[in-house]
């Protein structure tokens, strides 16, 4: 779980959510409303914390509902949580 | 055979028969268009595929409205376009029935009260997956932008169907047969204003799979409003021998309608 994990690279959060993202809203899309999503949380040295992280993939999971359904939504959105704590913490 | 594979001969036994059409048109009553693949063998063949393919667009497209939640933003605009689907489905029907058993294409018919309720029940679900879209935080545009694009779009739809239309209305026929030949026309000029705004929203998903679900749709609306522009000038001009050009217009947007819908319906389940 992200809730107990040190801060992440906000630009690697981005490239992996974008990654999986891609196949249902194009690169450009996916890349494009995770950056606007992410603008909002007020980011600092290009960290996300664990709740900003969190926030990020509810926006986005929230978002993807109005196209694929929540069901499908929710399971995009633990897939991006499962990729993103993957991802080494921000040094 | 599952409903994919049934769709997926439909789809191609649809394009055949639309570029039989195509080859017809070129070709005139000439070679095996004047033996096997006569006007009546054609017109029964497509009637067939356009039945089938309007079907399959409602039964997707009401899948996928009934797949998403009830407060879903998006379900209401997808009952909307299941409705259209099922209207023009209807209407087909109508029509299928003459010409798979008269070898005709009765004009006005009772099919054409369907075809008619079909384009303000497309309107308003594009209109209402604009809403949604924008709605739902993604980079799609402004409301102001939209306004925008509408209002160009309907001053130059409306500068292209006052000189294309004003000739139709000098056509003689009877007065039903005269309105419905401005009527679709003008119906598609509408429908071409939330059909670019849409296009506007789904350009920036390009290379993802609402971008390919939704092209297949706004394709099929192009080849629609070609297929009912051609009919309302051939009509008024009597060019009966260019019948193919319209049949292989509406082949390919029922083929645009059935595949986005399908597409749509994929996107949802899971």
């Amino acid at each position: 779980m992200t809730s107990a994990r040190a801060p992440l690279s906000y630009d690697a959060v981005v490239a992996e959510v974008t990654r999986l993202l891609s196949p249902v809203l194009g690169e450009s899309m996916a890349r494009a409303s995770t950056q606007a999503h992410g603008q909002k949380l007020q980011i600092q040295d290009g960290r996300l914390t664990a709740d900003q992280v969190e926030a990020l993939l509810g926006k986005l999971g929230s978002g993807l509902a109005v196209f694929v359904g929540r069901e499908k939504a929710a399971a995009l959105a633990a897939e991006m949580r499962s990729a993103v704590a993957q991802i080494a913490p921000a040094p | 055979m599952t409903l994919r594979r049934l769709q997926n001969a439909f789809v191609a036994a649809a394009l055949l028969v639309a570029a039989l059409y195509a080859g017809r048109a070129l070709a005139g009553h000439t070679g095996i268009y004047a033996t096997a693949l006569r006007e009546g063998v054609l017109l029964r063949l497509a009637a067939v595929a356009k039945l089938a393919l309007l079907i399959l667009a409602y039964v997707h497209a009401q899948a996928t409205a009934s797949r998403l939640e009830r407060d879903n933003p998006a379900r209401q605009p997808w009952r909307l376009l299941a409705w259209a689907m099922g209207a023009f489905a209807l209407a087909q029907a109508f029509l299928s029935s003459y010409q798979m058993v008269k070898g005709v294409s009765p004009f006005p018919s009772p099919g054409d009260i369907f075809f008619m309720a079909a384009y303000p029940l497309m309107i308003a679900s594009f209109f209402g997956f604009i809403r949604t879209y924008r709605e739902a935080g993604y980079p799609v545009g402004s409301a102001g932008e939209h306004t925008v694009i509408a209002g160009l779009v309907a001053v130059l739809a409306g500068a292209i169907a006052i000189p294309i239309l004003r000739p139709v209305l000098a056509t003689p026929g009877g007065p039903i047969e005269i309105f419905l030949n401005v009527a679709y026309p003008v119906l598609d000029f509408v429908l071409l204003v939330p059909m670019i705004i849409l296009l506007r929203v789904a350009w920036p998903f390009r290379g993802g799979a609402i971008f390919r679900a939704w092209a297949a749709i706004l394709g099929g609306v192009v080849a629609l409003c070609a297929g009912d522009l051609l009919f309302a000038w051939f009509s008024m001009l009597g060019e009966a021998h260019l019948d193919p050009l319209l049949h292989g217009s509406y082949l390919i947007g029922y083929v645009c309608f059935a595949l986005g819908a399908r597409l749509h319906r994929d996107l949802v389940a899971g």
